[in-house]
Formats: C-alpha cells, structure tokens, sequence
C-alpha cells in the first residue's frame, strides 16, 4: 500500500504509531476508540488527521474502502484489522438503510454488551455484532445484551472518545466502564437497583464519604444530557476558602460542610456511586476471604 | 559619520555569489574526524545494544548543525536501495526546554501527527516509547542542548536529562547532543547521564596558522563565481583571522557581503575595498580605523 499524496494529507502528515492491535471480532468504532486512546486524541482530532469530515460519525458502516486503507497505512495495522466485522456490517447494509440494521442513538454508534463477556476481558471492547438491532443474545455466553447500565440507566454510545478528557468529560478508563455514572457496564440490573437502594442507605454517613467521587479522587463528569460538570467532594478534604477547587471553580467564602454538595446531584448519581463503592467492598472482602492464610 | 548608500536590491549575480558561499561546507581535519568518529561510535553502539551517548560542544557559528545534519545523511544512507533505513531521529531544542517540551518534540521527530488533545507528559512518554519501539530509530540527534543548561535551570535540565537517559536505557537508543559551551555544565547537574554519554568532542575557533591558511585555500577553491585570489594573500589571511576570530560563520558573512559588492563588475575581482565595505554591511557601520579593512588616504 503506497500514499503518495501522505503528506498533504489532512492538513498534517504522519502515523498513528502507538495504535493498538485490533481484537478479531472487534467493531471498528470499538477499535477506533481505542487508537484515540492510545494517541489521546478526541475523535475530533483523528478525524481531522484521517482527513474525514467533522460531521463523520459511523467508523462501522460509513468508511469507503480507500479510506479505510488509509486508517489502516496510517496506524501500520493488518490489513486483515476488523476484517470480518467490516465485511458483515458492510454486507448487511448493502442496498439497505443502515438504520434498520445497526443501532445509533442521534446518528452516534450505539452498542449492546454481554456483561459476562465484558468481565471476562482482560482488555474490553466491543463486538461488532453487538452493534446489530437483530442480535440480543451473547453468541459466547447466550446471555440476553444489555442496553442501557444497570446503574444509571445511560447508553453506551460512542459519540466522542470516552477514553480521553476532552472539555468538561472525563475519560472512562476502559470500554467496559459507563460513560455517564463512571458505574461499571457489568453491574447490577435494573430490576435490582432498589434491593441495592434499601443496602446503601446506611451508606450515606459511612465514614468520611459522604459525597462522590470517581476512584482517582476526580470529580465525576456530568452525563451526555447535562454537560455541565457536577462535582463531589470528600467531606473530610479541606480547601482553604478563596482558592479554586479541583474544578477549576473559585469558591466563596462558605463552610464546606454546608455547601457540600456544591452543584445539584440527582439521586441516582448518588445511588450508582454508592453502588460502586459496595460493589468494591464486596470484591475487597471476598478476596480476603479467598486469600490463603499463612503457614496452610 | 555618514552612512553609504546600499541598494535595495541585490543583482541576480550577487544573489548567486552569495548564495554559493553560503552552502559552500568545508571538512576541515577537526570537523571531519568528529564526524567519522560520531558516526562509527554510533554504528558500535547499535551493534553492542549499549546505551550511551556523545556530546559536541562548539562556539556559536562553527557548525554543530551541520555536523549533526552530516551524521544523519551518513547514518541513513542505504547501501542497498530495497533496504528500508532506520530513521534517525533529529530535535532541535528551544529556549526553556523541560521533561514536557522535549517529549513533545520527540513526538513530532517520530511522526506523530499532532500531540494529543490535552497533552500530559504520562501520555506523550508512553507515545514516544511505543513509537521507538515500532521504528527503532538509529540514534537521537538533538540540537541546541544548551538550552537545557541555560538560566538558573539545574532541577529542570536534571529532569530532561533524566527523561532522556531513561529513554537510552529502554531503548538501547545512542543520543548525540550537540550545544555551546554553556551544555558543559550538564557534567556538574546530571552524573548519570554524563556517565552514559561520556564522549565529549570540542570544536574550537580556528587559531591562526595552517589550518587557517587551508581552509581560506578551501574556501577561495569553492568561490568559483568571482575571483578571490585575495584570500590567500598573508595581509588578508592575517585580517581575515583578526576581524572573524577564526569563527567560520563570522567568516561567511563578511565574505557574502564583500563578493556582493564586487560580483556586478565587468571584472569580478575582490578587493580590499569590498572587504571593507562587506564589513561595514556584516557588522555595522564603523568610521575610519574601526574598520581593519580601512585604507588611510
């Protein structure tokens, strides 16, 4: 495969060296996140880079094959790189809306997942087949795909890259982490989330975690609804009054105690924080639990 | 003091004069033996998988870049044409260097097309590392390392330095850093990387004896557009020395400006008055016995 035209490419020229190989059954928007990641590029920017229009949403259906070789050229991938989700997804559509087959939320890529297989990922993606409206059942674990997290109810929807901070979002660390609650995609169901209201009661006054936080100590960013960054805080941190917080924001003179928290917080936020912190105890305790003990 | 009249163009002719001069390169003994010996240290290192370095330390004007530019065409020539070369790597540092500016740097020199969107020293590091190890690059060529040292600078050239010397040792990657003098002070802030790149070339000005009167022979030899037999007369040898203190891009200068002024006559022969008036216009203005090339009467 020979560019010659490479470097007036996108108004910039170069390669994608740190690009991640692609999983087998991987979809190409899946594997495309990941290269943002690597790069820690916003999807606008690999776009600009690739040379697509900003309006380019579709990495799965919409790439003609010439533009495909480029992405490949440009990252030094196989050519073989997503092959059979391209050639499944490109065969499906073929003389039909793309609509009808692939699920989109706001002509953004939307997926289904199987929790199960997303546990068992030692590096999670998504499968392109997932992306199918046909298709709700794991071919692996022949468990029903889930659609929306069992936490806060959100989609997973790659509209932008989740793993990389771009404006008031911050970045999920993997695929398999909830874009809008920072929740794990494989956590509770729905239909669970009131016996885990009734446990996570007593919750509110644990310790000094009185308010939420993601588990780099950073606030969580605010859904895809509300942009607006909302922010937790430890109650037990001080910051001295007058000087910015961890968001940026000067704040009054006000007693912390008072003013947490600061910006409106629904109550299922609280509750999918919460759920995570349980989620992590339970995993601590249990791997005490298994942990063999010394001299057996 | 009356300043004279200089056109505002210059004739086609001058044009080309000068710009003969300018690209003319001269491998004088020094330069040519730092540069063989840079390139075959490099080509050692590669073949032990050891990761060391080399420094040259120049005066402004006695040309680190092009020697650095040298070794990277000696280091990427292919001898067979279907063999694919591996890249040399080439930074050119800026004022204010730290850990972040040099990584940066690296990415553009390894290809990366843009830094990343919000761009952290963890993610631009693990690029470079990546990228390396994709294109095993030949060496790292970086230019201007003095401004790593320059200020009151220790903690922060320590840093870079540390940065790099990781990167050596990852990689096995031979780094020749090239700077004024003023980079020698890396030896009293960072031992360990000095330790590593402990080969330290020197090139000096040029003092007044043979290897002056070779090159003013090398020099005149490449002038081929005007007649230049006045170079190599003692009075101008001696003249020459004393007004560009054997500074070779002092030297350049003076001579563009002087074959200028002589290049648009029916006969183009340099004379003393050219070389006074190429003073004037390389160094500024100066009356009477502050210009040496200034005749009395």
């Amino acid at each position: 495969m020979e560019f010659g035209h490479l470097h007036s490419f996108g108004s910039t020229s170069g390669f994608l060296h740190a690009s991640p190989p692609a999983f087998s059954d991987e979809s190409p928007n899946s594997w495309i996140q990941r290269v943002c990641a690597a790069h820690q590029y916003s999807l606008s920017r690999l776009k600009f880079i690739l040379d697509l229009t900003p309006s380019f949403t579709d990495f799965d259906a919409d790439l003609t094959q010439g533009e495909w070789e480029r992405i490949l050229y440009l990252t030094h991938a196989p050519p073989d790189t997503c092959a059979s989700g391209r050639a499944s997804l490109s065969a499906q559509c073929e003389g039909l809306s793309k609509h009808s087959l692939l699920i989109a939320q706001r002509s953004a890529p939307k997926y289904r997942w199987c929790t199960l297989c997303l546990e068992a990922d030692v590096l999670p993606y998504l499968r392109w087949r997932w992306r199918l409206t046909q298709v709700t059942l794991c071919e692996v674990h022949f468990a029903p795909l889930s659609e929306i997290c069992g936490c806060c109810g959100g989609v997973v929807s790659l509209s932008a890259a989740l793993m990389v901070a771009t404006g008031p979002r911050h970045a999920v660390p993997s695929l398999s982490i909830c874009q809008h609650c920072g929740m794990f995609l494989m956590g509770p169901p729905v239909d669970q989330v009131e016996h885990f209201q009734e446990a996570i009661r007593p919750g509110r006054v644990w310790g000094v975690v009185k308010f939420l936080m993601n588990e780099p100590g950073e606030c969580i960013a605010g859904s895809g609804r509300n942009r607006s960054p909302r922010a937790f805080y430890l109650a037990g941190s001080t910051f001295e009054t007058g000087s910015a917080d961890p968001m940026g924001h000067v704040r009054k003179k006000k007693a912390w105690s008072k003013a947490i928290p600061r910006y409106k917080v629904s109550e299922r936020q609280k509750l999918a924080y919460a759920l995570r912190l349980v989620r992590k105890e339970l995993r601590t305790v249990e791997a005490i639990e298994t942990m063999p003990t010394v001299g057996q | 003091m009356t300043i004279p009249e200089i056109p505002l163009d210059t004739s086609p002719k001058g044009v080309a004069v000068a710009r003969q001069i300018l690209d003319l390169v001269v491998q004088y003994p020094d330069f040519e033996r730092i540069q063989n010996a840079s390139v075959a240290s490099t080509n050692l290192m590669l073949q032990l998988k050891m990761s060391t370095g080399i420094l040259v330390l120049a005066e402004p004007g006695m040309g680190k870049t092009l020697l650095l530019e040298l070794i990277q065409r000696n280091l990427t020539r292919k001898d067979n044409v279907l063999e694919k070369a591996s890249p040399v790597l080439t930074v050119s540092l800026d004022s204010a260097v730290d850990t972040h500016k040099i990584a940066a740097k690296a990415m553009m020199a390894l290809g990366y097309p843009m830094l990343p969107s919000r761009p952290n020293l963890e993610s631009m590091t693990l690029m470079v590392d990546r990228a390396i190890e994709r294109l095993g690059p030949k060496v790292l060529l970086i230019d201007e390392s003095q401004h790593m040292c320059e200020g009151n600078r220790d903690i922060t050239a320590r840093a870079v330095t540390d940065w790099l010397k990781v990167r050596m040792d990852k990689h096995n990657l031979p780094v020749v850093c090239a700077g004024t003098p003023t980079f020698e002070r890396i030896c009293d802030i960072n031992e360990q990387f000095v330790s590593r790149a402990s080969t330290k070339y020197v090139l000096n000005p040029f003092a007044f004896g043979d290897g002056w009167v070779q090159l003013m022979q090398a020099v005149k030899v490449g002038i081929s557009l005007i007649e230049a037999g006045l170079l190599e007369t003692p009075w101008c040898l001696k003249m020459l020395h004393a007004v560009t203190h054997g500074n070779l891009r002092r030297l350049k200068k003076l001579l563009i400006y002087a074959s200028i002024e002589c290049a648009d006559r029916e006969n183009p022969i340099l004379t003393r008055d050219d070389l006074r008036r190429g003073f004037d216009r390389a160094f500024g203005f100066k009356e009477g016995p502050e210009n040496p090339f200034y005749v009395r009467g």
